[in-house]
């Protein structure tokens, strides 16, 4: 193919390398103990060695491409060979996430109805599962409402891309953990159940996610990833039963290490009762951990929510705020009700305000940052402009708190100082 | 929403509890997203019944996991590390699913870091599973005080923003660190995130125990000719953090055709990048920084920690990455030999402080080349400079979007 046939400045982009280095990469990643993806690759239809071209030219071997799929407003993204890779006709890559079962709980009859769906419609890969929280199923382009319908019919959908209401996800909570404050499944079936608008037409400024973790633990990583995030939290001491205690301590549990082990110094044994002080209790699990079920959360549970999260944005890495210290939930048949409090606030309230104010691509993490957190509060959220105040001046006393990664540029003669030091550093090691 | 109610009437509960849907599908027809069916339709029973009833869990083997029910009832979860990116072929995927229903109850949970769960309700099946798997040759362990697994994004594999190969990276560390899945216990959970740049979507970089990020290290060039086609000049001069795009524009018409980055304050934050294809790096000057010391849980004296940039630069070396596996390596055996049982690297490094860390791994102080803030705002290092371009970008930002 003729260069000037090319959309791009060839100048600027490598050439496409030659074969035989191409291989000699790949080569390279099937060797070793750990399990190797190009060995998968190989195993299926995706075209492989332009992932080696990418490896070897070190610029990524895929643009930006357009499917057709009518009816299909999300959870579908497409790719074509990069003009630079001259491979003509280009080749397309699509692919669809698929919103997954609570919890990521697959019977093997539904995933063999994945296998099957993934091997007629598609490469017969799967990425099980990204990121996101949903399982990534490459097809063919052609075959994308057949696929839909597909997925559709064994219960589950295409969703969660582009500026909706991403795949929501939930810790395993109850299914499978003994921490687990409330019943985090539940509470992602509900999220889709009064939010399914916002999951399938892309509406706002950029994507929303709203993650579940089921204790402070948070297994999840939701305050760092998802703009609501709720994790479930007691108010005061956990709940010490003396009688699994004693079993505990007959079991040869070491108490004295139990109340070491507390950082801020809360526990305190008095030779036969173990006492917590709830008022010094930071929520950080170490005694729960330790001695369950003797020690378990407190009795008074409840949902904390916190606000703006974000990695890829523009005010780069950050973690959530505190928007609503405590929600009660009183039994767990009322978590609906607690939800709702929140959906009030966040449907009702600051996305709507969100879609008129924020920029585009600004996720509320960022627009929470330059709007202030002040403001925040009054405008978006809507508080009392006395509990705003009151709450900004407040030095948070909740265990979550923000601050961000700086990103920089280094000049090359940093860099060749910086690097001149690291190896005469690494020599050393040896 | 009387058509979700509609919909749950529609949905019909089989024996494998599987929840077919039935009637038009199409998309055309109904474009709205079809709810996930509740859980209650798909758990299979002896989950269900112990539903939030869990008292115990105790590891076996590094591989296997045994949660004790208040009810007796017991559930074993094996879990298998996947490939790079969670990868699988559709091959892999059934015999996996075979050896699900052979030894386990038939169930098969994905995570997030990239492993796969199968559960078992029998002690004796749970370690037979675990030696067939190893059998077939997957890799088994990372519950408990190990490596969890290496989770990384999918760079090369399908992005079009990646700066490096992730997946690449994820596999030379894996290899490196292999020993610490099952063999070697290490202090405590270790988990390691690998993103192509600086998006991270290979898993939270701020939270993560030791983060491999992508980074550009330079100003990016502008690719005019494609620019002209697919570029929207206004979107990337907003998306810019720092304001140092300004629109390029024809003098006799006064369009803007095109962008100029200036290097004088650009921060390499690769944001214009990921709005728009027609940003070009060098590939000879890309290269990678590791982040460590990162939590989300709640746990230990300190609760959440940030990472820390502890190596800005080290240049892209595909296939095998040797530069930085051995730094990697370098700062897991130290943790290792030097931590408290329990200690997670951030616990660690709080406990003796940066300058130690340092000495002990023997990596250069980065602190000596860089300077950090610890406050939010467009990832800048200095404060009065960090102002400054707010400022600028917000300028600019009113400018573009009066035109």
């Amino acid at each position: 193919m003729a260069s000037e046939e090319l959309p791009i400045d060839p100048s600027l982009w490598p050439e496409p390398p030659p074969k035989e280095k191409v291989e000699e990469y790949l080569a390279e990643l099937e060797k070793g103990p750990w399990p190797s993806h190009v060995t998968e690759l190989k195993k299926t239809k995706y075209p492989v060695y332009i992932y080696g071209m990418g490896l070897v030219a070190g610029v990524t071997p895929w643009a930006t491409s357009a499917a057709k799929a009518p009816g299909i407003y999300s959870g579908v993204l497409s790719r074509m060979s990069h003009p630079w890779t001259r491979i003509s006709p280009p080749i397309f890559e699509d692919h669809a996430r698929v919103l997954i079962p609570s919890a990521q709980v697959f019977t093997t009859t539904l995933l063999r109805f994945l296998i099957e769906a993934s091997r007629k419609y598609g490469w017969g890969l799967l990425q099980f599962i990204g990121g996101t929280g949903d399982v990534v199923l490459n097809v063919v382009r052609e075959k994308l409402i057949e696929l839909n319908v597909f997925l559709r019919r064994i219960g589950l959908d295409i969703g969660g891309s582009g500026d909706v209401m991403r795949n929501t996800v939930s810790c395993p909570g109850p299914l499978l953990c003994p921490y687990a404050v409330y019943d985090t499944l539940k509470a992602r079936d509900f999220t889709y159940s009064c939010l399914i608008d916002w999951a399938t037409y892309p509406q706002f400024p950029y994507k929303i996610k709203f993650k579940y973790s089921g204790c402070p633990i948070d297994c999840l990583k939701a305050q760092a990833r998802a703009d609501y995030v709720v994790i479930g939290t007691w108010r005061g001491a956990p709940d010490v039963d003396d009688e699994r205690l004693k079993q505990w301590i007959e079991e040869g549990g070491d108490v004295e290490e139990l109340v070491k082990s507390c950082p801020t110094g809360a526990i305190s044994w008095g030779g036969s009762k173990l006492s917590i002080d709830g008022s010094k209790c930071v929520k950080c699990m170490e005694c729960i951990r330790r001695a369950y079920p003797a020690i378990k959360p407190g009795k008074e549970r409840g949902l904390t929510v916190l606000v703006g999260g974000t990695i890829k944005s523009r005010n780069g890495p950050k973690l959530a705020k505190v928007l609503i210290p405590f929600i009660p939930l009183p039994s767990p048949d009322k978590l609906e009700e607690a939800l709702m409090t929140m959906f009030q606030i966040v449907r009702d309230r600051i996305v709507p305000k969100w879609d008129e104010e924020g920029w585009r691509r600004e996720r509320i993490g960022d627009t929470l940052i330059r709007v202030t957190w002040h403001r925040f509060l009054s405008d978006f959220a809507k508080f009392d402009p006395d509990l705003a105040s009151k709450i900004t001046k407040v030095k948070p006393t909740e265990p979550y708190y923000t601050y961000g990664i700086t990103f920089f540029n280094m000049s090359d003669e940093q860099k060749k100082k910086y690097l001149e030091d690291l190896n005469k550093a690494m020599e050393a090691w040896q | 929403m009387g058509d979700a109610a509609d919909q749950r009437t529609r949905i019909r509960v089989v024996v494998h509890k599987l929840a077919f849907r039935s009637g038009d599908l199409t998309p055309v027809n109904h474009p709205e997203k079809l709810a996930p069916i509740p859980y209650t339709n798909y758990v299979p029973e002896t989950l269900l019944r112990n539903m939030g009833k869990w008292v115990k869990t105790e590891l076996i083997t590094p591989a296997i996991v045994k949660h004790v029910s208040e009810t007796g009832d017991e559930v074993y979860s094996v879990k298998v590390i996947g490939p790079p990116n969670s990868r699988f072929s559709a091959d892999t995927l059934e015999k996996l699913c075979d050896l699900a229903d052979m030894y386990g109850i038939g169930v098969i949970r994905p995570t997030p870091q990239g492993n796969v769960e199968i559960l078992t309700d029998d002690e004796e099946k749970a370690r037979k599973l675990e030696e067939e798997l190893r059998r077939n040759g997957f890799l088994v362990g990372g519950w408990g005080n190990h490596l969890w697994n290496i989770q990384p994004c999918t760079a090369y594999l399908t992005c079009t923003t990646a700066v490096i190969d992730a997946p690449s990276i994820a596999k030379a560390l894996g290899d490196a660190l292999v020993e610490y899945v099952y063999e070697k216990e290490t202090p405590a959970h270790l988990s390691i995130k690998v993103s192509g740049c600086p998006n991270a979507c290979g898993g939270a970089i701020d939270v993560a125990d030791v983060a491999v990020v992508g980074y550009p290290a330079q100003t990016p060039m502008v690719d005019d000719k494609w620019f002209s086609s697919i570029g929207s000049p206004l979107d990337v001069t907003a998306a810019c953090p720092v304001g140092a795009i300004t629109p390029k524009r024809d003098p006799s018409t006064g369009k803007a055709y095109g962008i100029v980055i200036r290097p004088e304050l650009c921060i390499a934050c690769g944001r214009c990048r990921d709005t728009v294809d027609a940003i070009v790096y060098d590939p000879k000057k890309t290269g990678v920084m590791v982040l460590v010391g990162g939590k989300a849980s709640n746990t230990g004296p300190n609760g959440q920690l940030m990472s820390r940039i502890v190596v800005p630069y080290i240049p892209s070396e595909p296939p095998r990455w040797p530069t930085l596996v051995k730094v990697v390596k370098r700062i897991v055996d130290v943790w290792v030999v030097n931590a408290n049982k329990g200690e997670r690297i951030g616990d660690w490094i709080s406990r003796i402080g940066w300058d130690k860390f340092f000495e002990l791994t023997g990596l250069p102080d980065v602190r000596k080349y860089l300077r950090f803030s610890e406050k939010p705002g467009p990832l800048y290092q200095p404060l009065y400079r960090r102002r400054l371009t707010e400022s600028y970008a917000y300028l600019f930002r009113e400018y573009a979007s009066k035109i």
